[in-house]
């Protein structure tokens, strides 16, 4: 073979060589770009899975929710100690709430591992309870987190036409010769001057004295025996239309002030706040007291900024009302929930009230100096967000609350 | 003339080499071409359960909202099964099944859902 043949004989061989590894590359880059799609179409299968695996988790906390409250009394989980649990990133600190739900239905489904949160904020919204719902597989086989609101029947929305008043009774009022009580309006400024007509004390009861079915103004005056220089110029005190029964007790301050809120749910609340760590210094601050304590009452509480709810309970009235020491300033609320025995509260001293002062009972011969002055912030402690209308006996879905979540 | 021969061979050679490497070549094409075909379908199934899915924890009706459909060739059925795991809880599964070249195929996935109303309001917090 000559030279030249050789050379194009080796010429043909590399060009063909060099033709099949172009085939090659070409059919392997084309393949490569098919890997990929089936990669992405199997990821997008097993997210998808993992949401719905999720998703599971989510209805078996939802439904654990259900059957909790769904039987009387209700279960509440973050009141069960052996239910706490840390609190996921983003919900820090003391105001915030946790609990593991133990999922009735099973912490497993399938290959997957199921586990349910509950937080909630127990300042501003302990009814509102977000669900974090986190499914898992295998390392490496998928996991996926979502979250969702509820509503949850542990309180009610404020009363609509909720009285103005600055004190609230059911019963009558007198002072002592030497008291130096002063009731406000809330628009009569820091000098408890002016405020126009405005009702300044309301009491839901006045007793019938001479049993005609008809409240005189004798009647009235004589109950509601307000020392003028106790009042600015035009306030009003008022008593009920007609006359009512106190006996059993009507429990009319309580409805008119807290509405259906019941004593229970406003002690739970006070409970949690405390057992997390909230308290009048906190940052928030704690915002609802239950006392059950007899002993007087030495400790400031609020802000207007973050004004309280300060109710002494029929245990803390057994015997008589705990008293406030002098120098005490409160601002918000203050509820003596005498069981309309107005002996518990003869004599009762009051110290600075920044908001409003409800009696279930009466306040007869008051002693020692008093302010009460009614203020727009009283009822902002308990005043949560509800959205119009709803039903707050239910547990419901804060719909479109559904979001994805870190698993 | 042995030299023209040899050219011959040479062209014979070459050709084969050719040939066969391009046979592997569009074999591996052929191939590719196929698991495209089963991953677009694949892909078609899984938003067609997805979709039933989400229909039925939306409480629309009806659902699936395409329980036959017709793509590319290939007819699709999905179903949707609920059944109650208790009073308070549903689970969910979606089928989608098809058939190609490799025969009859199918998917299913299941989820869970609770019979927890929700509340549509003027606001929410």
């Amino acid at each position: 073979m000559t030279p030249d043949a050789t050379q194009r004989g080796a010429a043909s061989l590399l060009l063909v060589l060099g033709l099949v590894v172009l085939a090659t590359l070409a059919s392997g880059l084309a393949s490569r770009a098919v890997l990929m799609d089936l990669l992405t179409t199997h990821a997008r299968g097993q997210t998808l899975q993992a949401r719905h695996a999720a998703q599971a988790a989510l209805a078996a906390a939802e439904a654990d929710l259900l059957l909790a409250f769904g039987q009387m009394p209700a279960t509440d989980p973050f009141a069960d100690a052996s239910m706490r649990a840390p609190c996921p990133d983003g919900f820090a600190g003391p105001r915030w709430q946790c609990a593991r739900l133990p999922l009735a239905s099973g912490n497993t489904w399938g290959a997957w591992r199921l586990e349910a949160d509950a937080v909630r904020d127990l300042v501003a919204a302990p009814h509102v309870w977000r669900l974090h719902a986190r499914a898992q597989r295998a390392p490496g086989q998928g996991q996926a987190g979502i979250r969702s609101a509820v509503f949850v029947p542990v309180l009610h929305p404020l009363l609509a036409d909720a009285t103005q008043a600055a004190v609230v009774l059911n019963g009558c009022y007198s002072s002592s010769p030497d008291s130096q009580w002063q009731l406000c309006p809330s628009a009569s400024g820091p000098s408890c001057s002016g405020g126009g007509t405005t009702t300044v004390v309301l009491s839901h009861f006045v007793p019938d004295s001479d049993g005609n079915g008809v409240l005189s103004s004798a009647e009235r005056d004589t109950c509601l025996a307000v020392p003028v220089n106790s009042l600015p110029a035009g306030a009003i005190v008022r008593g009920p239309a007609a006359p009512v029964g106190r006996n059993p007790c009507n429990r009319a301050s309580w409805r008119s002030v807290l509405g259906d809120i019941t004593p229970e749910q406003l002690r739970a609340w006070s409970d949690a706040q405390a057992a997390n760590g909230l308290h009048s210094l906190s940052q928030p601050a704690r915002s609802i007291y239950w006392v059950d304590s007899p002993a007087d009452w030495t400790q400031s509480l609020g802000s207007p900024q973050a004004p309280v709810l300060l109710i002494f309970s029929r245990e803390a009235c057994a015997q008589r009302c705990p008293r406030m020491a002098s120098g005490v300033q409160i601002h918000g609320t203050v509820f003596l929930d005498a069981g309309c025995d107005d002996e518990k509260l003869r004599g009762w001293q009051a110290a600075t009230i920044d908001g409003l002062l409800a009696v279930e009972a009466g306040l007869p011969m008051v002693a020692g100096f008093g302010l009460v002055r009614g203020q727009a912030y009283a009822r902002q402690a308990w005043s949560l967000s509800w959205p119009e209308g709803i039903d707050p006996r239910q547990v419901q879905r804060v719909n479109g609350s559904l979001r994805s979540d870190t698993p | 003339m042995k030299q023209s021969g040899m050219a011959l061979v040479e062209a014979l050679l070459a050709a084969s080499v050719l040939g066969l490497g391009l046979m592997a070549a569009s074999r591996l094409v052929v191939h590719a071409l196929e698991a495209a075909l089963h991953t677009r379908q694949h892909s078609q199934a899984q938003a067609l359960v997805q979709e039933a899915i989400e229909c039925t924890l939306a409480g629309s009706s009806p659902c699936p909202p395409r329980p036959a459909l017709q793509w590319q060739g290939v007819t699709y059925n999905v179903q949707i099964h609920v059944s109650p795991q208790g009073p308070l809880i549903n689970e969910i599964t979606a089928t989608a099944d098809w058939r190609d070249g490799r025969g009859a195929q199918k998917i299913e996935w299941r989820t869970r859902a609770s019979t927890m109303p929700g509340w549509v309001g003027v606001s929410s917090p």
